[in-house]
Parts: structure tokens; C-alpha cells; sequence
């Protein structure tokens, strides 16, 4: 009777899915980025160029590049504050530059550098953090302590690391469906960066798409998943960890081969980066293959197109 | 575009409380200084006059303290847009304002409602309410800037003369702060002195223009009696003042719309 019963309930939840898939794909495409032909220029400079990609929700993605390739210039303009020159950016179907208080709601963007402003680290989260709709102040407690900071201390006369992880614990209390982080690291000590990485993980939900831009790939190295290079005027890599181990092999043997994409030496041996011809699993080294992605530009762009 | 994307008076009333709190930790002690420089004039001038007048107690006159009112306003309105808005134009802090939940909208009535509105009522109170202080206590001050300041204008305003009132004190007041207000979301730098370099060079032109015309008319227009023309005069300025008026708001909305970081 009871298998019965099960067997009727999952045939309703299978029609109920078939009825809905269309709602369901819609909805499931609404909660993301879309760039398109994107291009960007600082005068007669011009930054970024045809930049297109998808980023989907529940991703903490890795935004690599060289220093002037365009990272922060790509996240200010997924938050809204640059407007493109060219294509689009299409958040929950909506232009981040319009600024509507329904898109500026999802979102909370933390730049590099960030005001040390004359309140209490309190104050502000209380003022500031009611505009966003799920905001906790208890979260922003809770990752005050985790950080080891103190809330009740005035923000302009905290240290650049504090003053860091105070935005930090703010922006993860905003509970935000977009998040974008500009070089969250720099400035935090080593187990503030350890802190960091678990607060990610827990304090974000998992529908969030985290764009996190960054020079320091060991403090996230565990955390980023996609990973995106970007290059001059390119993206030359969108692709998660698996997807790149299944194509890239990452030897951490002793023994330089030949035919190495990037080879660099280590204390004890060797790592090396080969196109995966034998389809073994080795772990990713996002340092390796950054260098292995710029030597050899092309070839990486071919190997992870889509088409 | 939703209504709600455009105005939601609760999250107004929420944006606004925040907007008048910056303002209070930006300017909240400038503009105190400013408020009660009444006080601390009057202070100055009883022990000057003291000094160097035999040691007469005399308060400065009704028009000496309306003339540093009106000075003391000037201040105000030059200094308080900068100082208190002016960090839009920063990359990090201004970042934080363009980003806050809150439509353009709601963040630009806030804005021209505490400068136009509730900042020079505030300090008009402050100050005619130390004013009337000093009168109260010190009787050689005679009448206050409260009590007379409406029949100074009204007497001083004439219908076949150029008309003055308190409306077109305070919308010369207003004007002021807005052409201020302007100058501090344009500049990144200099933003009050940028302002007053732009205003002397548009004097300066106009004055330019104003004496090749006459000098065009090979003098004979120089024994004009421009008191003919106070009547076209008092509707001119009328209008101009509420062109500048709207043309400064819009210039702020849209600055505030498009600002970039």
C-alpha cells in the first residue's frame, strides 16, 4: 500500500515537472548574467571588447587576468556603476546601469578600495544594510566575530584589514543573489583569509552567483569554481574545475616531459600542465594553468570552445 | 518600469532619515558654527566696541547683524553642498551612494529637500533663534532679525521700485545653493572654487556684452533711467529665477542618474 502510494506521489511530481519544465527552464535562466559583445573604453583606450558569457546562478566564479585586462572595469559594469560602450549586460533581464532599486536589491558589489567612514561599524550596518531586503544583522555579528573584528569600533579608525573584513562581513549579511567582489584578499592577514573562505562557503546561499576578481588565486584556489581569464580585449577561458581537468592534465611529478603546455619548478619536483589525451583526473593548480591559458592563448581558446 | 522602481515612500522615508543622518556626521558641525556665528559676532563686537569706544556696552545695530545674517548665509550655501554631497564624485564613497537600493528619484528629492528645504530653515531658525537671545538679554540690540526682518523687505521693497521680498530672498538663497550643489557633483576637485571661477567668468562676459551694446549705441542710451524698467525687471527676474531653478534641478537629477565610477 505504502509502495503505492510513493509510486502515485512520484508520478504526480514527474507530470507536474513535465507540465512545468518550460516555467521552470525560464525561471532558471531568468537569475542570470548574460554579456554580450560587451566592449569598454577609458577615452581612446579601450579596456574591454567583445566579451561574452553566461555566468549561472550557484557559481563562485574565479575573475583572472593580468593587471589593466579590465577585472574591476568588468565588475563595475555588472554592478552598474559604467555604463558599456558596447553589447549588453543583462542581469534578471534587466540593464545594471538603469540602477533600479529591484536590481540594485540583488546585488552588492565591494570595490578594492573601500571608505573609511566616520561611524561605528554597527551604525553602519544598521543604516546602510535595511535598503537591502535580506539583510541580517545578525549574520553581520556573526561574521564580525568570525573575523575577529569589532563591531562596535569607528570604521575611519580601523586598519585596512579590518576595515576590509567589516565590508566583507557586510556584504555577505546583504544576503544577495549577486555578488561582486574586487580583490577581497588584499589586505587580510593569513587567517583572516582562511576566515574569508569559510564565510563564503557558508554565509552565501546557494542560488548566489559570486564573481570574486582576483590576483591572489592561492587564498581562493578552493573556492573559485568556474574559473574566467580574461585577456586584452578577450576572454580566453570560462570553464569550471571539471571541465578543465577533464581536458588539461596537471603533473605534479618529478620528471620534466616534453610537450608541456607550462612547466615551472617546484621545492621537490615539477608541475606541468599536458592537454588530458588519456583522460586522467589530476587536481587543478589555477596558478599553472593562468600561465599555461597566456603561453599558449589560442590553442586553450579552441581547446574550451564550445562549439 | 515599476511604480516601485521609481518612488515607494516608505523606503523614501528610510533613504531619507539616512541621507539627513550623512549629512548631520559630514556638515552637522560647520553648519552649527555657521548657525550660531550670530552669537559669536556679537560677542566679538561688544568686547571690540568695548575696548576701543571708553568702555561703552553696544550691541551691533539691526543692520550690521542682518548684513552678517546675509553674509553668514552666503557661507552656508557655498559650503554646505560641497561638504555634504560632495563625495559623490569619490570613487569609493560615491560607489556606495549610486549602489544603495534606492531609485534616482528618491535619492534626488531627498537631496534637494534637505538642501532647499530643511537646511535653510534650520538655520535660519538657529540663527534668528540666537538672535533673539542676544535681543532678549541685551537691550542695546533693540529689535530682532526675527521679528523685523519681514518689514525690512516689505519697506524696502517698492512697487515702482525694484521688488524684494522674503520668497526671493530665499529663492536667491535656494538658487545659490543649487548652482553650489551642481558645481559639487561636477567637480572632482575645487568644487566650491571651480563654482565661483565659472560665475566671475559669466559675469565677466556678460558685462562684456552688456558694455558693447551700449558702446554700439554710441552713448546714447547711457542716460537711461532704469527705474522705467523695474516692472519688467521684478517679472524678468521672476522668470529667470525659476529657470534657473528648474534648469539646476534637472542638470542635478541627470548628474545623479549618470554619475560613473
Amino acid at each position: 500500500m505504502q509502495c503505492t502510494n510513493n509510486l502515485v506521489h512520484v508520478k504526480n511530481i514527474w507530470q507536474h515537472l513535465n507540465s512545468h519544465t518550460q516555467e521552470y527552464e525560464s525561471v532558471i535562466l531568468f537569475f542570470m548574467i548574460e554579456i554580450e559583445n560587451l566592449g569598454f573604453k577609458y577615452g581612446r583606450l579601450s579596456v574591454l571588447e567583445n566579451i561574452t558569457m553566461k555566468l549561472e546562478p550557484g557559481k563562485i566564479y574565479g575573475l583572472l587576468g593580468e593587471n589593466g585586462v579590465g577585472k574591476t572595469t568588468l565588475l563595475t559594469l555588472l554592478a552598474g556603476l559604467k555604463k558599456a560602450d558596447r553589447g549588453t549586460i543583462i542581469i534578471d533581464g534587466k540593464n545594471p546601469y538603469k540602477r533600479l532599486p529591484s536590481s540594485l536589491r540583488s546585488q552588492y558589489y565591494l570595490s578594492e578600495e573601500v571608505a573609511a567612514l566616520n561611524i561605528r561599524a554597527y551604525d553602519y550596518a544598521a543604516t546602510v544594510g535595511r535598503f537591502w531586503p535580506n539583510f541580517s544583522m545578525k549574520k553581520f555579528q556573526e561574521l564580525m566575530a568570525i573575523f575577529e573584528n569589532d563591531s562596535s569600533g569607528k570604521m575611519n579608525k580601523m586598519s585596512t584589514g579590518q576595515l576590509k573584513k567589516t565590508y566583507i562581513s557586510f556584504a555577505l549579511a546583504c544576503g544577495t543573489e549577486y555578488l561582486f567582489l574586487d580583490e577581497p584578499t588584499n589586505g587580510l592577514d593569513i587567517p583572516s583569509k582562511a576566515q574569508f573562505r569559510s564565510a563564503i562557503s557558508k554565509y552565501t546561499s546557494e542560488e548566489s552567483t559570486i564573481v570574486i576578481s582576483t590576483h591572489q588565486v592561492r587564498d581562493l584556489e578552493n573556492i573559485i569554481d568556474p574559473i574566467i581569464i580574461l585577456d586584452k580585449q578577450d576572454v580566453l577561458l570560462n570553464a569550471d574545475t571539471k571541465e578543465i581537468s577533464d581536458k588539461l592534465f596537471f603533473d605534479y611529478g618529478s620528471e620534466l616531459k616534453n610537450g608541456a603546455l607550462y612547466s615551472e619548478q617546484l621545492p621537490g619536483g615539477f608541475i606541468q600542465v599536458y592537454p588530458n589525451v588519456t583522460g586522467a583526473e589530476s587536481k587543478v593548480n589555477i596558478e599553472a594553468l593562468f600561465n599555461a591559458v597566456h603561453n599558449h592563448k589560442d590553442l586553450i581558446k579552441n581547446m574550451f570552445s564550445n562549439n | 518600469m515599476a511604480m516601485s522602481d521609481v518612488f515607494n515612500i516608505k523606503r523614501f522615508a528610510g533613504y531619507y532619515k539616512y541621507d539627513f543622518k550623512n549629512i548631520v556626521s559630514r556638515y552637522g558641525f560647520s553648519f552649527m558654527i555657521l548657525s550660531c556665528a550670530g552669537l559669536f559676532f556679537y560677542m566679538f563686537y561688544i568686547l571690540f566696541h568695548f575696548l576701543f569706544s571708553n568702555y561703552e556696552w553696544q550691541a551691533p545695530s539691526f543692520n550690521t547683524r542682518l548684513l552678517f545674517f546675509f553674509a553668514m548665509s552666503c557661507a552656508m550655501a557655498i559650503t554646505f553642498p560641497a561638504k555634504s554631497y560632495g563625495f559623490l564624485t569619490n570613487k569609493k564613497e560615491g560607489s556606495e551612494f549610486t549602489l544603495i537600493p534606492v531609485s534616482v528619484t528618491e535619492k534626488f528629492i531627498a537631496m534637494m529637500f534637505n538642501s532647499l528645504v530643511v537646511l535653510p530653515i534650520l538655520f535660519v531658525l538657529i540663527y534668528f533663534g540666537c538672535d533673539g537671545l542676544i535681543c532678549a538679554m541685551d537691550p542695546t540690540a533693540h529689535s530682532s532679525l526675527a521679528l523685523n526682518f519681514n518689514s525690512f523687505f516689505r519697506d524696502s521693497g517698492n512697487a515702482d521700485f525694484v521688488n524684494v521680498s522674503i520668497v526671493r530672498a530665499y529663492f536667491s538663497l535656494v538658487n545659490g545653493i543649487m548652482v553650489f550643489l551642481l558645481g559639487a557633483l561636477i567637480f572632482k576637485k575645487r568644487k566650491i572654487s571651480g563654482v565661483i571661477l565659472i560665475l566671475m567668468s559669466i559675469s565677466v562676459l556678460v558685462i562684456i556684452l552688456i558694455a558693447s551694446y551700449f558702446n554700439g549705441t554710441n552713448g546714447t542710451d547711457w542716460n537711461i533711467n532704469f527705474l522705467h524698467f523695474a516692472k519688467t525687471y521684478n517679472i524678468i527676474e521672476i522668470i529667470w529665477t525659476w529657470i534657473v531653478f528648474f534648469g539646476i534641478s534637472t542638470a542635478i537629477f541627470f548628474r545623479i542618474k549618470t554619475i560613473k565610477h
